[in-house]
């Protein structure tokens, strides 16, 4: 025994319900992983069903906690004081899109009091939103061998009602944090757009389709920005709004080769997920998007022998930890469901929680995750 | 093989953002006294069956779009391999491929429990506004748009929002006269004509997931209040509810329509408390387990039924239980999904 005491990680994002979050991915990865550790759930909405798995799995979850709404930092932060008395230290893997920003800019914070994370500063966060894909492409796409799609940034409805009258059709209408339609007549672009400002806000982001096969990377940086492990996956079959619903791992070194120089050029650390397109005619990588964050189908990779949320465990712990091993490739993912089944008690015992966290009359939608500052995504 | 000796053939496995019952159906099945051998015909070759713990064994086998001596004919060359006693289809197109068939899959020695296919267009979501007057029942007012030139006539006269629907699947709420052509043509462009623009019924949200025996007699009802649903309207959180006037309702629509076999009945109750019919799904919900786990296990009972036995009606079950449903992956290595694309009609036997 190395008298080391058992570790512990929170993961949030935990809505599995519909389009599915990241957080019960990662949960499961961890869950299979050799490291001896427990988890903690965290999400914003008591309706986040994955904060239920313990019903289906007993002891997945130590506990299950509601946090209060992203932009009220005090409270965040007296919120997870509250935790780590209740718990002791721990490490916090956030998998959300919005929250990334909130906490890399709290990162010094937590660390005091016993939250550690494995985060990027809060401006490689912003050069690798989709607004600003385009600049680092230009900077070190030559070097790296990858091109990004004609991207436009919308900041009101005003130059919207003018973009569509002057763009090409068909094109990729994208929301701030999530979401992405193919739209083919300015009628189009504005329903589609309509739905992703009101759950998202400004800026609206339109993009250039692109033809050929769809790959993700998911590449784990160490805190000197070294990659620390990394999967590939090519989407097999996707959504309407693009998401893999099943897809099998590949070896191909271009795409992590291209996912490797972003994170370093970011000097990123944590997860990053890059979604890419090889171009039927040259064969070169188009980045679609680099997501701040483990993706969902992190338990993929794990399942092909690279499980990148225990080593994040144990880089964000600086805990000694064996190199991540290479992943296998010809791993397949289909996209399947659990029920989880409970007495409503208990759905209302976390929910009341939440009604002394986050207030009453609060909108159950997505917009409170939004910051509200000008934080670009 | 499994004790009961009993195998059961399920269709509906997709398992995407709203999933189809098929999975759900399985696994009632299997928490069934018989416990049988599941076998999933799938349409599909990236099918999560072949993953699913539930599921003993699948065939490549899709029903939609063929016609009747197709789909018998591909049905024969299925139970060639593996014959199976009972078939319960899960989505609402395999039901309309089947229910003209059901004496011929008796022939074949399939047993089902299948609506006649002048039920099955009664409860159509074209014809449904139309019997729900004639039989007394409260349904949102909806125009039916037959072809283009109709729905440009009605496009502008339409009183806005309004639910654009499909007429078997998608359903968008639509604001103005743009966003109703941009939901049209994306509806259209999948299901074709007829397109329903549907009133919007403000208020909660319940379903009843119910079975009807030969004689259209309800032996099965659990009720629940959807607490999360999609976009779409698909439920992936509920909670089971002891709601007597909607299972009343339910009782009476299943005779009135002479319905046979399963059946999911949605309804809006608005705020004066009237339940309004939205829409009659000609199979068991996805959420079938929850009712399951409530004490009903209508899969069970549609499987007894088919096999003409006479269980006892069930009217008990427990209220608050609540169902979570957690989107998850099953995961394989790529040579089981080779084996199975390329065994062809030999199915794959797990």
């Amino acid at each position: 025994m190395t008298g080391q005491r058992e570790l512990l990680a929170a993961v949030t994002g935990l809505q599995g319900g519909g389009s599915p979050c990241p957080g019960v991915s990662v949960v499961k990865s961890l869950l299979s992983c050799a490291t001896p550790l427990e988890i903690i759930g965290l999400d914003y909405h008591a309706l986040a069903t994955g904060l239920y798995l313990n019903h289906n799995r007993q002891g997945a979850l130590r506990a299950a906690r509601l946090l209060p709404r992203l932009d009220r930092r005090d409270d965040l932060l007296a919120r997870f004081q509250e935790l780590v008395s209740e718990f002791g230290p721990f490490v916090l893997l956030p998998t959300l899109d919005v929250e990334q920003p909130i906490f890399a800019s709290l990162q010094v914070e937590l660390r005091s009091i016993g939250v550690s994370t494995l985060l990027p500063e809060p401006k490689a966060i912003v050069d690798r939103s989709k607004r600003w894909l385009g600049k680092l492409a230009a900077e070190i796409g030559d070097v790296a061998r990858f091109r990004v799609p004609a991207t436009r940034a919308i900041e009101t409805s005003e130059e919207l009602e003018s973009a569509l009258l002057t763009i090409t059709y068909p094109a990729f209408v994208k929301g701030r944090f999530c979401g992405a339609h193919l739209v083919e007549t300015p009628p189009a672009a504005r329903f589609y757009s309509r739905r992703l400002t009101e759950t998202w806000g400004w800026p609206l982001l339109i993009q250039e389709p692109v033809a050929g096969d769809e790959y993700c990377v998911v590449m784990l940086f160490d805190r000197r920005s070294r990659p620390a492990g990394h999967a590939v996956m090519k989407k097999l079959a996707v959504t309407e709004a693009g998401k893999a619903w099943a897809a099998v791992t590949v070896a191909d070194g271009t795409f992590a080769a291209v996912a490797a120089q972003i994170g370093e050029r970011l000097a990123w650390r944590g997860p990053l997920e890059i979604d890419m397109i090889q171009e039927a005619e040259d064969r070169l990588p188009v980045v679609l998007e680099v997501n701040p964050r483990f993706p969902t189908w992190t338990y993929l990779a794990a399942m092909a022998g690279c499980n990148l949320p225990e080593r994040a465990v144990a880089l964000a712990s600086e805990r000694a930890a064996a190199d991540v091993k290479p992943f296998v490739a010809g791993v397949v993912s289909i996209r399947y469901f659990e029920d989880v089944f409970l007495p409503f008690e208990e759905f209302l015992n976390l929910a009341s929680e939440q009604t002394l966290m986050v207030g009453e009359n609060e909108p159950a939608d997505c917009t409170h995750l939004s910051d509200g500052t000008e934080t670009e995504v | 093989m499994t004790a009961s000796g009993i195998t059961v053939a399920i269709t509906g496995l997709l398992a995407v953002d709203s999933p189809q019952p098929g999975i759900a159906v399985a696994r009632s099945l299997k928490e069934s006294g018989v416990a049988p051998r599941v076998v999933a015909w799938e349409a599909y070759e990236l099918s999560c069956a072949l993953g699913a713990e539930c599921v003993d064994a699948v065939y490549p086998l899709g029903l939609v779009g063929k016609r009747p001596e197709e789909v018998l004919e591909a049905v024969r060359k299925t139970v060639a391999h593996e014959q199976v006693d009972v078939l319960i289809p899960n989505n609402d197109l395999d039901v309309g491929a089947l229910a003209p068939l059901g004496a011929n899959l008796s022939e074949m020695g399939i047993s089902s429990l299948l609506p006649s296919v002048s039920a099955l267009d009664r409860r159509a979501k074209s014809q449904l506004p139309r019997f729900a007057a004639e039989f007394g029942y409260t349904a949102p007012r909806t125009t039916m748009i037959v072809d283009a030139s109709q729905w440009d006539a009605v496009r502008g006269s339409l009183s806005y929002p309004m639910m654009l629907k499909g007429c078997v699947c998608d359903n968008y709420l639509v604001e103005n006269p743009d966003e109703a052509e941009t939901c049209a043509s994306r509806i259209v462009d999948v299901w074709g004509y007829p397109l329903l623009a549907q009133e919007v019924i403000e208020g909660e949200e319940w379903a009843v997931a119910a079975v009807a025996d030969r004689a259209s007699r309800t032996v099965g009802a659990v009720a629940v209040k959807k607490l999360g649903i999609t976009e779409h309207g698909k439920t992936w959180a509920a909670v089971t509810v002891q709601e007597q006037q909607l299972l009343r309702l339910t009782r009476l629509i299943l005779s009135d329509f002479r319905w046979v076999g399963p059946v999911e009945i949605e309804f809006i109750v608005d705020r004066n408390d009237v339940p309004h019919v939205l829409e009659i799904n000609p199979r068991l919900p996805s959420w079938v387990q929850l009712a399951t786990r409530a004490g009903q296990n209508l899969p069970a009972l549609v499987m007894q039924l088919a096999l003409g036995e006479w269980p006892r009606p069930q009217v008990e079950y427990t209220a608050g239980i609540t169902m979570m449903r957690v989107a998850s992956d099953v995961v394989l290595d790529i040579g089981t999904v080779a084996s199975f694309v390329l065994q062809c009609q030999k199915g794959l036997n797990k």
